[in-house]
């Protein structure tokens, strides 16, 4: 399926995006409304911002997203890879061709059309309506302002699929891993407990789109969650990696011992094989910068949403009807959170 | 487009690209040995 897909996926987006570099200025009575504007709009920096921690959670977010690293996708798919493989190459081609349609294909589709047709006003008010409006409501509108639109929406509806069926095979693909590896189950058998599983979770959001429904999960999984998933797999992987083998004779040493030598492990089964070897300042970013950063960023914007007039926490300024969908998202999101962590525990259990 | 935009637009484009074109061929190198 990935075979035809992103091949597919690829040719798309480079027609769209010549389609909408092309365009210039669609109406002339607008001089504002060009797709250089759109392309202004997302380059220009507004340094203002990086004292928000919002925005700087939203990037992390995004990018241990993109990269499969808070979802434990990629860990499922390095599993795979055999012990002659060269991780370093594997990884920063996996994230060179993943910027690459994010950053050149991507963001000179939606945003620039968007500023093109609609002005950056109501481009920032349809992005701050949920995600869902910008690539679902508001493209199909300005396709139909184009001539042969049928056949750039047809493009662009396809892509989006694409993207999305590949996206959620891999997303899955932990999940799926864990109930093959440690339950026993048939790949087949697995298939359809998790797709019973995503039907039932899946429908609510179609259900209560209009109630930000979706924007819930978006924002705690997609967001929050992926930042302190990453924190904990850095922890992981700097600090328990080769935890697990140092012996120690108190608590305090093996503590410091796992400190001292604790990436030592990781950084040689990176390194393996690897044609490119990763600077060697890399080796103190992993271990001491990303930690400390992504808890200083949590809690920084910890502190920064639950005093601010916004919150999102707090659900701030939300209309008590929504509130309680957003509520009930919360719950489910707990809920799974819970169940999977039993899963877990009970399978952790059984092995000891 | 501010001078900072144009910046930030060519270096990451020019970045991304550069990347791509550099993976891909040590990864073609690697596929022939």
């Amino acid at each position: 399926m990935a075979k035809v897909a992103i091949p597919l996926l690829l040719i798309f987006g480079a027609i769209l995006v010549i389609r909408v570099l092309t365009l210039g200025t669609p109406d002339p009575r607008y001089p504002d409304q060009s797709v250089m504007n759109g392309l202004a709009f997302i380059w220009n920096p507004n340094l203002s911002r990086l004292k928000d921690f919002s925005v700087w959670l939203a990037a992390a977010g995004q990018i241990f997203f993109t990269l499969s690293i808070g979802t434990g996708t990629i860990q499922a798919y390095a599993s795979y890879l055999r012990k002659e493989d060269d991780c370093v190459l594997t990884g920063l081609s996996t994230s060179a061709t993943n910027e690459f349609v994010e950053v050149i294909l991507g963001g000179s589709i939606a945003i620039p059309i968007s500023v093109a047709f609609f002005g950056i006003a109501t481009t920032q008010m349809i992005a701050r309506q949920g995600s869902f409006d910008l690539g679902f409501v508001a493209m199909p509108i300005i396709f139909q302002k184009l001539p042969l639109g049928f056949l750039f929406g047809a493009m662009w509806f396809l892509l989006l699929f694409f993207a999305g069926i590949t996206s959620s095979v891999a997303l899955m693909s932990p999940f799926m891993a864990f109930l093959q590896d440690k339950l026993g189950i048939t790949r087949k058998k697995g298939a359809k407990i998790i797709g019973a599983f995503l039907f039932a979770f899946g429908l609510p959001i179609i259900f209560f789109l209009n109630y930000g429904y979706m924007d819930q999960y978006d924002f705690w999984i997609g967001t929050v969650l992926l930042a302190l998933l990453a924190l904990c797999e850095t922890f992981v992987f700097v600090y328990a990696f080769s935890g697990f083998k140092v012996t120690a004779a108190s608590f305090r040493k093996k503590i410091l011992a796992i400190m001292k030598n604790g990436m030592k492990t990781g950084w040689g089964e990176m390194n393996r094989n690897a044609d490119i070897k990763i600077p060697r300042a890399y080796y103190y970013v992993l271990k001491f910068v990303v930690p400390l950063y992504l808890i200083v960023l949590f809690f920084g914007w910890l502190w920064q949403d639950l005093s601010s007039e916004k919150s999102i926490i707090l659900m701030k300024g939300v209309d008590p009807n929504h509130a309680v969908f957003q509520w009930i998202a919360r719950l489910t999101m707990i809920g799974a959170i819970l169940g999977m962590g039993f899963l877990v525990r009970t399978v952790w259990s059984k092995k000891r | 487009m501010t001078l900072g935009g144009n910046i930030f637009l060519t270096l990451g484009w020019g970045f991304v690209t550069i990347l791509v074109i550099y993976c891909y061929r040590n990864l073609l190198k690697k596929s022939k040995h």
